[in-house]
């Protein structure tokens, strides 16, 4: 079968994505569930306490990857959102509005997360420098996507005008970032240096990715050193106890805070799902 | 016999004016919030002249930001109720220069005043000389971008049910990067640091919108009126 006889656009329809959609979802139920207890399990278990921060750098686990997808969603639903408007393509459009309100949560649980590491590791829940500002921009643009597509009552006009809001939103907010490096130099009382800006902006989302790896590279370096809280850098149960795992060396609040955070905005958007599907059912049983 | 470009451009941007001239209660109401406002924060914050030195720069930008906001839905929505929009668009004249002709008149009676008054306000917190030149030179180059960007949302939101709130919603994020130039410029001056590399930056911003924000708003105009 040549490539040119593929038609990309079969499942373009509604009526063929949706029995299609309907197949996969308890496949990827299955792995997100099964993903999600390795990762617990690695991240609790495995993974050994580090030599500075003690236990609350587990919380980099949920940060990173939240900070990640809320970047990448946003892409996402803008390229989707773009299809929509330029191939007139409802499903398209569907998409778009459905990746909106997960980026959103994503951009929640990592300014969330975020402050609950800072405290105990910077010493300050928020600052207002480049990378916290405009995670905090990408919040308000998801939340403006989906304030306008809800006003407006035409779903075609409302998918075409969010639509436009969302390419605007990616070009002001992942075209300006290298920009918005400027209030860092001030604060420095820096030179204006261009590569300073390029590097800064574009290094934003390796920071992060830096950020992660970071955490996780000094942990296996450092955490050597024998530490009171059982096996550090080679056994597989960090805990003595139950307790002393609650307790998470004393960072229990940031680190509970965030985990439990991000596990009730997961169990949220399930719920939420699962409301939706029923109205529409009903919706549909209805006609 | 179609008529020349330029002469229908100017003629849409005279009747613009001409009706805000007309609605002068709307365009200096826009003006005397933007006033109000400036006013409320050293009531709220303390008179303290070194505190009010350092937050003048900030406080007159995010002031000019809301009074331009505020001015922003009668860009489109009073066309849009009488039907002039409807006929603009049909206009055989491209979308994007008529609606690049209506921001023009929209800045000349909202942001361009906002403008020439800040060095006022600069005087109420006491800014120096140069930090009152740089905010002004600011506000010149930085409102002319905020009803750019602004005739965006005004575009998306015309004629919506609650347009006012989700308006605001949609467009004060976009106008961070403006703000975080233009205030950024006030701050360098007072400490003593470049302010070129920020005028650059709106310069360049404004430069980019000029070019696209008409566009993005006309087709904006085409989805909410068709």
């Amino acid at each position: 079968m040549r490539l040119a006889d593929i038609n990309w656009f079969h499942y373009a329809a509604p009526q063929r994505f949706h029995p299609l959609a309907g197949r996969l979802v308890p496949w990827f139920m299955a792995a997100a569930v099964l993903l999600t207890l390795a990762g617990l399990y690695v991240g609790f278990f495995v993974a050994p306490t580090d030599a500075t921060q003690g236990e609350v750098y587990r919380v980099i686990f949920i940060h990173v990857p939240a900070a990640w997808m809320s970047m990448v969603v946003y892409l996402a639903m803008a390229f989707w959102a773009a299809v929509g408007l330029i191939f007139n393509a409802r499903l398209a459009s569907m998409l778009a509005l459905a990746l909106a309100p997960t980026g959103a949560l994503m951009t929640f649980v990592a300014l969330w997360t975020g402050a609950l590491w800072g405290k105990p590791t910077w010493g300050t829940w928020w600052v207002w420098d480049a990378r916290l500002t405009s995670e905090l921009i990408l919040l308000f643009l998801y939340i403006g996507y989906m304030s306008l597509h809800a006003a407006i009552e035409d779903p075609r006009r409302a998918d075409r005008a969010a639509a436009v809001l969302a390419i605007v939103g990616a070009v002001v907010e992942h075209a300006a970032p290298g920009r918005l490096g400027q209030p860092d130099e001030r604060a420095e009382h820096g030179r204006h240096d261009a590569r300073g800006h390029a590097a800064d902006g574009a290094g934003r989302l390796g920071l992060l990715h830096r950020g992660g790896a970071d955490a996780r590279a000094r942990a296996d370096g450092r955490a050597r050193t024998p530490r009171g809280l059982g096996a550090g850098g080679a056994g597989r149960m960090n805990w003595g106890s139950a307790a002393e795992f609650f307790a998470m060396g004393g960072h229990g609040l940031y680190v509970w805070g965030s985990f439990g955070v991000t596990a009730l905005a997961i169990a949220g958007e399930l719920i939420a799902l699962a409301r939706r599907k029923r109205a529409a059912e009903r919706k549909d049983s209805l006609e | 016999m179609p008529a020349p470009l330029l002469s229908v451009l100017a003629a849409v941007l005279r009747r613009d004016l001409r009706v805000a001239l007309r609605r002068r209660a709307d365009t200096l109401a826009a003006l005397f919030f933007f006033v109000i406002v400036a006013s409320l924060f050293p009531i709220g914050v303390g008179p303290e002249p070194a505190l009010l030195v350092r937050l003048g720069g900030g406080v007159v930008w995010v002031a000019a930001l809301l009074a331009s906001m505020l001015s922003l839905a009668r860009l489109f929505n009073d066309d849009f109720h009488d039907g002039t929009l409807e006929q603009l668009l049909l206009a055989p004249v491209p979308l994007p220069l008529l609606v690049a002709a209506k921001t023009a008149a929209h800045w000349l009676s909202s942001g361009a005043l906002l403008a020439l008054v800040s060095p006022l306000l600069a005087l109420q917190y006491g800014l120096s000389g140069e930090a009152t030149l740089v905010l002004l030179a600011g506000l010149l180059l930085g409102t002319p971008l905020l009803s750019l960007v602004g005739a965006i949302g005004a575009a998306l939101t015309v004629g919506v049910r609650g347009g006012g709130v989700l308006l605001s919603l949609l467009v004060l994020p976009l106008y961070v990067p403006v703000l975080i130039f233009g205030a950024g410029a006030v701050d360098a001056v007072q400490g003593g640091l470049a302010v070129s590399g920020h005028f650059s930056l709106l310069g360049a911003m404004l430069v980019a919108a000029l070019f696209l924000a008409p566009w993005a708003a006309a087709v904006a105009l085409r989805i909410a009126v068709e």
